[in-house]
């Protein structure tokens, strides 16, 4: 099992910011209020006040493949899409086990926040900095010799798709996630927020990056539109 | 005493420009005056109501609803801790919480935000809320309106199970679903009176639901 502490300073000011609007309703130019520019923009100082995040991620070969699941030594991950994607893989795939936070830090933000449009924003900057950082783990794990410049595909979480949310079991059984200061609730919630769970598929040579152009659910609201391989 | 047009006019205007420092310019004037509370709370949910309408037509966003919302809020606040609130329209009783499970509240506190600017009287039971305490709340506080909260599809079923006991233990009460993993139909499948798929719709859907009430009711 690794652990990585991605630094989060270098993370573009433009895209975090540009992504907060996404996310909070605008467009990619947006014509906001000024009162919301400036409530972004404080949102944007805050986040990145948090000056890194933590991962912790390994990999299992797979020992199996059925219809509906993808099985490595740690158990089953039952997921009917993740079974069919595994067969778009050009060599025997490995499963990557990953968990990725921004730990406490988010938490004394969110609480500082004390009317609900600023709490909004500031939700929305947290999510928005969490995925840039699991971005900047992923191309890290791409070039990193133990990859050996194999293709990554993109993150399978618990809870989205059709993988039900009990699967966090399976990444908190193969991850020490108390490591990095994440555990799980009673329903499978991961504590603190701002924290990510996922596998992914890991393989010589991939020509899609996620299952979802196998899919016919075409209005599916996370469906990611590019087909290619592109990391 | 009935306050004056002009200060009514700007307490509205506050709201709707989401400025908070005009609005306690306003409030101040407004007791100088001295209008009544009820006036001056009926004048800042009105002018919620004119927002509410530019949202509707995509002319406001969301954060400027928030705004907007806020707005309302501070004032609220500032008059809710004068002698003679406790006086004044108290509002629709409601009773609001995430189903038990469901951690995520951000949405369900943004609901319960917009529901008290815009004048219901708000009794907010939290997040991860047991199914027992929703029902007792709602009859112990003889609430007309019940909002649940679930974002997840685990926690989501834990709305039809409530819904099955306030139909038998508080028939009058209408209740609302909404979250992330609910639409409309699996929304009127698990028995709920309205769907609020957003801060946007949710007053909307609220009147609707307690009209459609009292029409079955009057038949």
């Amino acid at each position: 099992m690794q652990f990585q502490r991605i630094i989060t300073d270098n993370i573009n000011t433009s895209r975090l910011r540009e992504g907060i609007y996404k996310k909070i309703g605008y467009g990619k130019k947006p014509d906001q209020d000024r009162t919301i520019i400036r409530m972004v923009d404080e949102a944007v100082c805050h986040i990145k006040k948090i000056r890194s995040a933590d991962a912790i991620y390994r990999t299992l070969p797979v020992t199996g493949t059925s219809k509906s699941s993808v099985t490595t030594a740690a158990g089953p991950a039952s997921s009917r899409k993740l079974a069919q994607f595994t067969r778009i893989c050009t060599s025997d795939p490995e499963v990557l086990f990953m968990i990725i936070t921004l730990g406490d830090s988010f938490r004394s933000i969110d609480s500082m926040q004390s009317t609900m449009c600023s709490k909004f924003i500031v939700d929305a900057a947290g999510s928005e900095m969490i995925e840039l950082a699991a971005e900047i783990l992923m191309g890290h794990l791409k070039n990193s010799p133990g990859f050996g410049g194999r293709d990554i595909s993109r993150g399978f979480s618990p809870g989205y798709c059709d993988w039900p949310l009990d699967g966090q079991r399976l990444i908190f059984d193969v991850l020490d996630a108390a490591r990095i200061g994440v555990c799980l609730d009673q329903y499978n919630i991961m504590l603190p927020s701002k924290t990510i769970s996922a596998i992914c598929l890991v393989s010589e040579k991939m020509l899609l990056s996620s299952p979802c152009p196998l899919c016919p659910e075409k209005s599916c609201p996370w469906r990611r539109e590019k087909q290619l391989y592109n990391y | 005493m009935k306050s004056g047009n002009k200060t009514i006019i700007g307490l509205k205007k506050a709201v709707s420009s989401h400025d908070r420092q005009y609005l306690q310019f306003c409030l101040r004037a407004a007791f100088e005056e001295g209008a009544g509370l009820n006036d001056i709370k009926s004048a800042m949910i009105s002018g919620l109501e004119g927002v509410k309408a530019r949202l509707m037509s995509n002319d406001f966003s969301i954060p400027e609803f928030l705004l907007c919302v806020d707005t309302v809020t501070s004032g609220l606040n500032e008059i809710s801790g004068m002698k003679d609130y406790s006086s004044t329209d108290k509002g629709i009783r409601l009773v609001i919480g995430t189903v038990d499970g469901e951690p995520h509240d951000l949405g369900k506190n943004i609901i319960a935000a917009v529901y008290r600017a815009a004048g219901y009287d708000v009794l907010d039971l939290g997040r991860q809320v047991a199914s027992d305490l929703f029902v007792r709340e709602v009859i112990n506080n003889d609430a007309k309106i019940l909002a649940l909260s679930a974002m997840m599809s685990t926690t989501a079923p834990a709305i039809k199970d409530i819904i099955v006991e306030i139909n038998i233990k508080s028939p009058h009460t209408v209740v609302l679903a909404g979250g992330a993993c609910l639409d409309r139909a699996l929304s009127e499948n698990y028995g709920a009176d309205g769907f609020a798929e957003s801060a946007v719709t949710v007053l909307e859907e609220t009147q609707k639901a307690l009209q459609n009430q009292a029409r079955t009711k009057d038949t």
